[in-house]
């Protein structure tokens, strides 16, 4: 109790600190609490919401000719344990604009399906369902109504090439599979059974196919029950054409949470920061707490108190602190949720909702506890080695005999300056220390600012990053490749071509397989985007690159030989490169068209990337291909828009992330600096009233501060930006490194580094000049007197 | 009075605590002439310091003036008030307060050029002062934790001196030396004073009021009496006894 009244009064008498340190628990609450609660629930939750709707553990997508031996070939499998199937319609070249909320046209593949075809796998239950379903209704992914604002009624317009159709959004779905651009660019989207019927009878808008869902007996297996039929049913479709396609629940399932947990994991580095910095002002406020009250603990001492007791007071003080930190932060974090559900959704497209996570909790407020309470502890240890008289006597003066720096009657600089100068040698410790935060803070500011301008404004280098090529369009042809691909080379409007094909196959190495995305070209140093970071891209036809991903799947490195196996053809590769990508999971190879052809002697590549001259407009040239050689001979769709569409669904996210984290730099940046310095006035509030009745006016002395604060903040500033230029791409491939990321070359435009040191500066000198300001009101026999509280 | 210096007029201070009002000083006219010694004694909670204080500019009176050469220094905002404590008056603080961080040379040097930019001359001026006052040139380099108190309460009355101020105002000033180093800090204001410097100077102590001209008795925030004592003789019996006299008179 009495322990108590002694903590409940320290807390009184620093209330700024408490308030500093409030605010910053609180901060690294909210942003501990949500990045563990979604890292820890996002495996259960995607899971629970796919078994709400019994989803689907494999989706298969073919053009119906083998639907029979497809189905052999599934049931063949030990752990296949029941499937469905239905008509669908696919159309690869499809754009969508949502006319009432007045977005722009974009470009991505998408499957119909038949909404009154009764199912029992991946159930359609509608969210904000229409009273009655139109005739031209449509049951469209949840993802567009968390990141492109859509709402029941809205008039989505579908084209395709020439045809185009008004349909009206009839509700929503939530499902893993075909329900978000990320991975697999492709939507599914339900319509009544007329619609579905029109749709069917008119090849404008897509073509038949035959969709089937898997239900496996053991969820978590799903991607071996893909890799299991993918290698049965290469063996019975013809070479390379890949018209069946197929996508396994465990992928889609990393595939969506990728991104996400990424974010999480930014929020969660970046509460740790922010303890950290919470733990620095413990350090700060304790040492300043023993110095000023040192009279009064010496008269605790003597009146019986141990100094065991005393340190249990300062424990308790900032218990109380972190605690009520914590139900603030809490209590924010839930007030947030709706944000971080919004955030969270249109990452993974399935509505969020977790509720009170009292794991997540517990977690977070041990973490929390443990730091604060140790900081705290090791900060008054030193009560212990004082006696009871040195503390009455005013503790042990710390005596300075240090050099004298800028000594007056020598300098040439002028008094205030010298003086602020002589401050700035001074504080040095604690100058280095607020100089590091905001050193930090400035890389970080960086860091996230060019986050956002890759994510959001310029995609080229993430579009890189992924490790796709940057063609605008994609075309496949059905017959007479030879003659198609020389014709549409030589048309104007087309400023390069190269022939690209990929096959999902397996890659083996002493005994270890790997499932493998293999891209296939004749010399990759045609491509526009290099993959490769560690020797080189295959030239010759025994050669291969792998990504290292994969590499560490099957135990191999650079020199190793490793064996593909293509239709019961088996050739050895020399791998001789490490290549990158972020696509199929980071699980991708390359070689060249002639060892292909060892594989597959009769192989032809139908794949052409197509880059447009610049300023050529896609759909034109879409619209010129297909008019001028019909779906009978080519398929064609708009490969770049596809991928900046998916990335376009992660840029609310982002958008929301990095507006967060810059907030909480300036939030931080302020108390750190409001903190030190009126640590610092406090401290030196005796030499301050003293210079004023000396005769040193009030702008003197916070022009004295200003000298000797703004050379560390301005020159921590600079050099955190600077770092924040060199440090991006390494801490990008990091982060990224999960993902077999060894290299990035995101864009840092010199503007960022330059915008970032000035906002701080100017931040760091708005709160200096507010802080310091303080020192105006108050006359100078106050100040020595009685300090600036 | 002639040659007056410094004159207060109906000078009032009062503090106020939420609705609690403490009327420190109640309507105090006071004449400070040119050269004087003055002490200013009276019990503590009297309004002592605070007299100081307001006399000297730190501290802004609630009603009333004050006036230094005919110049009205109350109306003075915080900065001009700086500059008139900087050019015209010289302070000496009973706990020193000496910047720790800064050598001798410099703790002086800090007041001197916030009046002259002349830095050799002021250096120069602070060198002869110190010797002046009995510091030999190894303390230039000293830093206060390195003096004595008595040598830190030289240095400081040489910081006071160094812009030869017109009044040199000190709170306490032997409050915290023992009787040596008193006698001799007491010695160098005394010839201060005696070289035309008026001091107005604060202290409980008898002994240290007997080398004022001029002794203001305070109570509850009104001068009730004043003694004249002349020009400071040294060992001389009267002196003391006539202060002792008027002191005991006050309730002392």
């Amino acid at each position: 109790m009495k322990i108590l009244m002694i903590a409940t009064n320290n807390i009184k008498k620093a209330k700024v600190a408490t308030a500093t340190l409030i605010i910053l628990i609180a901060i690294t609450t909210i942003f501990l609490y949500v990045g563990i609660s979604v890292l820890s629930n996002m495996d259960s939750f995607i899971d629970k919401k796919n078994t709400q709707s019994n989803g689907a553990h494999l989706i298969s997508i073919n053009d119906g000719t083998h639907n029979q031996e497809i189905r052999d070939i599934y049931e063949s499998i030990e752990s296949y344990s029941y499937s469905e199937e239905e008509t669908g319609m696919i159309s690869m070249s499809s754009a969508f604009q949502n006319i009432d909320v007045g977005e722009e046209v974009y470009r991505i593949s998408s499957i119909f399906l038949n909404l009154d075809t009764p199912r029992q796998i991946s159930r359609v239950d509608i969210i904000d369902k229409t009273d009655q379903m139109p005739q031209n209704g449509v049951i469209v992914p949840y993802i567009l109504k968390v990141v492109n604002g859509y709402q029941t009624g809205d008039t989505l317009k579908l084209m395709v090439d020439d045809a185009s159709i008004e349909l009206e959004i009839a509700g929503f779905y939530e499902d893993l599979m075909f329900a978000s651009p990320s991975n697999v660019s492709m939507y599914k989207l339900y319509v009544g059974d007329q619609q579905f019927s029109e749709f069917l009878s008119q090849s404008a808008y897509g073509s038949k196919c035959t969709y089937m869902a898997v239900i496996t007996k053991n969820i978590n297996e799903s991607e071996s029950f893909e890799t299991q039929s993918a290698k049965k049913i290469e063996n019975i479709l013809p070479e390379g054409t890949g018209s069946c396609f197929t996508l396994s629940y465990g992928t889609m399932k990393t595939g969506v949470s990728v991104f996400i947990n990424i974010i999480m994991a930014v929020l969660v580095s970046f509460s740790i920061i922010i303890l950290v910095i919470a733990a620095i002002v413990i350090k700060f406020s304790t040492t300043t707490h023993i110095e000023n009250n040192i009279k009064n603990i010496g008269t605790l001492e003597a009146m019986g108190y141990t100094s065991r007791q005393i340190i249990c007071s300062i424990l308790l003080e900032y218990l109380m602190i972190a605690t009520v930190a914590f139900v603030v932060g809490l209590g924010a974090a839930l007030l947030i949720s709706p944000m971080i559900t919004n955030v969270v959704s249109s990452a993974i497209g399935l509505g969020w909702a977790t509720g009170l996570d009292l794991k997540a909790v517990l977690t977070s407020l041990s973490v929390i506890l443990i730091a604060v309470l140790g900081i705290a502890y090791f900060s008054a240890y030193k009560i212990k080695k004082i006696t009871p008289l040195v503390a009455l006597r005013n503790g042990v003066q710390t005596h300075h005999f240090g050099k004298n720096r800028f000594p007056l009657e020598r300098t040439k600089l002028n008094l205030n300056t010298a003086m602020g100068l002589k401050a700035l040698m001074l504080n040095k410790g604690q100058n280095a220390i607020a100089g590091l935060i905001i050193m930090l803070l400035s890389l970080v500011s960086v860091f996230a600012l060019a986050a956002y301008y890759n994510f959001s404004i310029d995609q080229t280098a993430m579009i890189k990053l992924i490790g796709l090529e940057t063609a605008e369009v994609q075309l496949t042809a059905l017959v007479d490749e030879e003659q198609i691909f020389s014709e549409i080379a030589a048309m104007p409007e087309v400023e390069d071509v190269i022939r690209l094909n990929s096959f999902d196959g397996m890659i083996q190495f002493k005994g270890q397989e790997s499932g493998v995305n293999t891209r296939i070209t004749e010399d990759y140093s045609r491509l526009k985007v290099n993959t490769c970071v560690k020797g080189r891209m295959p030239a010759h036809d025994n050669e291969i690159a792998i990504t290292s991903i994969v590499l560490g799947n099957l135990g191999a490195q650079m020199g190793d030989t490793v064996a593909i196996d293509y239709n019961g053809i088996s050739q050895e590769f020399l791998v001789v490169g490490v290549i990158q990508q972020f696509n199929m999971l980071g699980k991708g190879a390359a070689i060249t068209t002639a060892g292909m052809k060892k594989l597959v002697p009769s192989y032809q590549e139908q794949n052409l990337m197509v880059y447009l001259a610049q300023g050529q407009e896609t759909d034109k040239f879409i619209t010129k291909i297909n008019n001028h050689y019909g779906k009978e001979q080519i398929l064609c769709n708009s490969y770049f828009e596809s991928i900046e569409m998916m990335l376009k669904s992660f840029e609310t996210s982002m958008k929301i992330v990095v507006t967060a984290c810059l907030g909480m730099i300036a939030v931080i940046i302020v108390f750190i600096l409001f903190l030190v310095i009126r640590v610092r006035l406090l401290r030196e509030r005796t030499r301050l009233g003293v210079s004023k009745a000396l005769g040193f006016t009030a702008n003197q002395l916070i022009g004295q501060i200003i000298i000797s604060e703004m050379p560390v903040i301005i020159g921590a500033a600079v050099v955190g930006a600077i770092a924040g230029y060199f440090a991006t791409n390494p801490l990008l491939a990091l982060m990224l490194a999960a993902n077999g990321i060894l290299n990035c070359d995101f864009y840092v435009d010199p503007s960022l580094v330059l915008f970032t040191a000035i906002g701080i500066s100017l931040l760091g000198l708005t709160t200096v000049l507010l802080v310091a300001g303080k020192i105006r009101k108050i006359s100078p026999c106050k100040m020595f007197e009685e300090g600036v509280d | 009075m002639e040659n007056t210096i410094l004159r207060a007029e109906m000078l009032s201070k009062t503090y106020s605590n939420g609705s609690i009002m403490q009327h420190v000083l109640k309507n105090l006219n006071i004449e400070i002439a040119e050269g004087d010694f003055t002490v200013i004694m009276g019990s503590s909670g009297s309004g002592k310091s605070t007299l100081l204080y307001a006399l000297s500019g730190m501290d802004k009176p609630t009603l009333g003036t004050i006036d230094f050469r005919g110049e009205e220094i109350s109306k003075y905002n915080n900065d001009q008030l700086a500059i008139f404590r900087r050019k015209h008056c010289g302070f000496v603080f009973q706990q020193i307060y000496l910047n720790d961080t800064m050598t001798v040379l410099d703790n002086i040097m800090i007041s001197g050029l916030l009046v002259s930019r002349d830095k050799k001359t002021i250096a120069s001026r602070a060198k002869e002062l110190l010797h002046q006052v009995g510091m030999d040139d190894t303390c230039y380099d000293k830093y206060p934790s390195q003096l004595s108190g008595g040598e830190a309460q030289r240095v400081a009355i040489v910081r006071a001196l160094i812009n030869a101020p017109e009044i040199v105002f000190a709170d306490e000033p032997t409050g915290a030396l023992n009787s040596t180093n008193a006698v001799n800090v007491l010695d160098v204001l005394t010839e201060v004073n005696a070289s035309g410097q008026s001091i107005i100077m604060v202290t409980h102590d008898i002994k240290t009021a007997r080398r004022a001209n001029r002794i203001l008795y305070l109570k509850d925030g009104v001068i009730i009496d004043e003694l004249s004592l002349g020009t400071y003789v040294k060992d001389d019996p009267k002196r003391h006894g006539r202060l002792r006299e008027f002191l005991e008179s006050m309730g002392w």
